[in-house]
């Protein structure tokens, strides 16, 4: 009696208890192996594991191949081979395979543009101006690839396919042609029409309408009129609730400071009554996952799948550059238990990952905390102030510091690239591209770079 | 406690605790379908199961008869090898054919705690191997093509740690 004796089903069972990389070593071992391994079932595991089963861009191929540093070609397999063309969610992961390790290695192409890139998401870049705001395609940087004149914005966001504006309180979605890139109306919504001049209803967001989108709906914020969270599908504009924050905040009108959205949960920070106050809506149950106050103030939040955070300073005492004067506390979203409360500098960067780290900075080192596991806490020394920081593929860092950027691997505690020596602003990363604004100077207008992986 | 008798393939009757038998679902279904009344002195042949594993599969049976039902798959959950109690270590440390045959056996009798705790021990004996290790360790033959070995390490390629 022999492995060989094994049923398929039963070898496929063994194989699903498998890491990828004894995976990728048994395909070796013997055709039959090779044939079991080479399944869907098999590799959507793999896929789950590492979280890329919802990432469509590495279904299509086409950025991949022109890639100058490696060729990447799905495999051909000749006629008479008795081997089976790998599979669909086999190729899923060789992509993601190899985009990850061009992160890793360095190989990657860099252009500039035009743009004063003002936000960035799904491969568009928005930059505004006076009279409207002008969309650039990271495929395209050349020139924008289309301009919208619809007067003064006060936002802009991109999500899939939609370019979404806000103009006092009017929100409008355009959708791009699925011929090139002009951008159609969509729907346009408009909430609460005249301000109700209570004097209660303020923001400290600067602009009337909040937006947030997530995979699920868009939520606006009219803080000029009644408390109300909007939410509505983001195709369509179709609202699917109005949810009225007073049965949450009380009678008075809070002053809202953020609002966040992630999955179905919606995140509003307020000020009440020298009170700061968060909650955390969640659109599927129609009711408050939790509420948690502290005796300060704060404008921003950060959010991840099960913690959230904010930085709480005492607004009488005076702000000095290098001082640690601010409570960063970081909440449990399920028991709104503070999970991590600790001092650190008011304006460096903080942020949750989407895997639940805590990243944070003070002066000259970055200190990045599992807030679920410890096993890879480690703290990176830098050589300028943190101005920026994402996280990608859940194990590096993208840290802007002003002059350059750098990547760094949070494994190993290793800086694997520095990029862009120049005078650098903001930043925007997703898993293909670094989207990076510089700073203008009086002899150049701003313009931005874009950093692209295959 | 109402006993059964399960008769495995080479003729020999064991006398089991019914709760224990009906941890395997292939049993417990065959008692609900047929009616089988459990005070009869019935046998239930095994022709799938010899003496000797059938003894060890009642043996992990009794030792795990309390156990909670096993949780239902759930694709999410990621698969865990490092979970396996002490007493199923020290209970599967077996020869190679002993291991197989429970794992036909488990698969048979549909026991699914049994199936997964052997099924993660065979993995367990491939992680961290190269493939001709693995070759060895299962006495597997090397079936491939000059060609064909070249055509696998290409789509490989971009997976395999340096």
């Amino acid at each position: 009696m022999d492995i060989s004796n094994l049923p398929v089903e039963i070898l496929e069972e063994i194989f699903i208890y498998l890491e990828n990389k004894d995976l990728v070593k048994c395909t070796y071992v013997c055709y039959q192996w090779r044939e079991i391994i080479n399944s869907n079932k098999i590799w959507s595991i793999q896929c789950a594991k590492e979280k890329i089963l919802h990432k469509p861009y590495l279904q299509t191929s086409h950025s991949l191949i022109s890639n100058p540093v490696k060729s990447f070609r799905d495999m051909t397999y000749e006629p008479g081979t008795r081997l089976t063309p790998p599979c669909h969610w086999r190729l899923h992961f060789n992509r993601y395979k190899y985009l990850e390790r061009n992160w890793r290695e360095g190989n990657y192409s860099m252009m500039r543009s035009k743009a004063n890139a003002k936000h960035y998401r799904d491969r568009l870049i928005l930059s505004s101006n006076g009279t409207g705001f002008l969309v650039w395609s990271v495929e395209r940087l050349s020139a924008p690839v289309a301009g919208i004149l619809c007067g003064h914005i006060d936002l802009v966001r991109t999500k899939d396919d939609l370019v979404f504006y806000t103009q006092e309180d009017r929100l409008t979605c355009r959708k791009r042609c699925s011929s090139g890139f002009d951008f159609d109306e969509a729907y346009s919504i408009s909430f609460g029409g005249e301000a109700n001049h209570s004097n209660d209803c303020r923001s400290l967001i600067g602009r009337r309408l909040s937006l947030k989108i997530t995979d699920k709906f868009l939520v606006v914020l009219d803080a000029m009129h009644a408390c109300s969270l909007y939410i509505h599908d983001y195709r369509t504009g179709e609202q699917l609730r109005k949810v009225d924050l007073h049965a949450y905040t009380g009678r008075t009108c809070p002053q809202i400071t953020c609002l966040k959205a992630m999955d179905e949960k919606v995140f509003v920070a307020y000020n009440l009554n020298l009170q700061y106050y968060i909650l955390v809506y969640n659109y599927t149950t129609d009711q408050l996952d939790v509420k948690v106050s502290a005796p300060l103030q704060s404008s921003k939040l950060v959010v991840s799948k099960n913690f959230f955070g904010a930085k709480l300073v005492d607004s009488s005492q005076p702000v000095t550059v290098m001082d640690k004067s601010c409570e960063l506390h970081v909440w449990s979203i399920h028991t709104g238990v503070v999970v991590e409360l600790l001092l650190t500098n008011r304006s460096l960067p903080v942020i949750l990952t989407s895997d639940d780290k805590l990243v944070y900075s003070d002066n000259y080192k970055v200190y990045v905390r599992g807030l679920l596991n410890s096993r890879h806490d480690v703290d990176l020394t830098i050589e300028s102030r943190l101005s920026g920081v994402e996280c990608i593929w859940d194990n590096l860092l993208v840290l802007n510091l002003g002059t350059c950027l750098q990547l760094w691997d949070i494994e190993t505690g290793q800086k694997l690239h520095t990029y862009l020596r120049e005078n650098i602003d903001d930043m925007w990363v997703d898993d293909e591209h670094i989207v990076v604004r510089l700073n203008a100077s009086p002899w150049m207008p701003r313009q931005s770079y874009v950093i692209s992986f295959w | 406690m109402p006993n059964i008798k399960l008769q495995s393939s080479d003729g020999e009757i064991y006398n089991v605790d019914v709760e224990i038998a009906k941890c395997s679902v292939t049993i417990k279904t065959m008692l609900e379908d047929l009616g089988m009344d459990e005070d009869e002195e019935e046998v239930v042949p095994l022709p799938n199961v010899n003496s000797a594993i059938l003894k060890k599969v009642i043996q992990w049976a009794t030792y795990h008869k309390d156990d909670p039902p096993p949780p239902e798959d759930d694709e999410n959950k990621e698969k865990r090898t490092d979970d396996i109690s002490s007493w199923d270590a020290d209970f599967l440390k077996v020869d190679q054919g002993t291991l197989f045959e429970l794992i036909l056996a488990a698969n048979y009798l549909d026991i699914k705690g049994l199936l997964d705790v052997t099924c993660k021990t065979v993995a367990n004996m491939i992680k961290g191997k190269t493939p001709e290790e693995i070759r060895k360790t299962f006495n597997i033959k090397n079936d491939f093509s000059a060609a064909e070995e070249e055509q696998v390490r290409k789509e490989n390629e971009w997976c395999e740690e340096k």
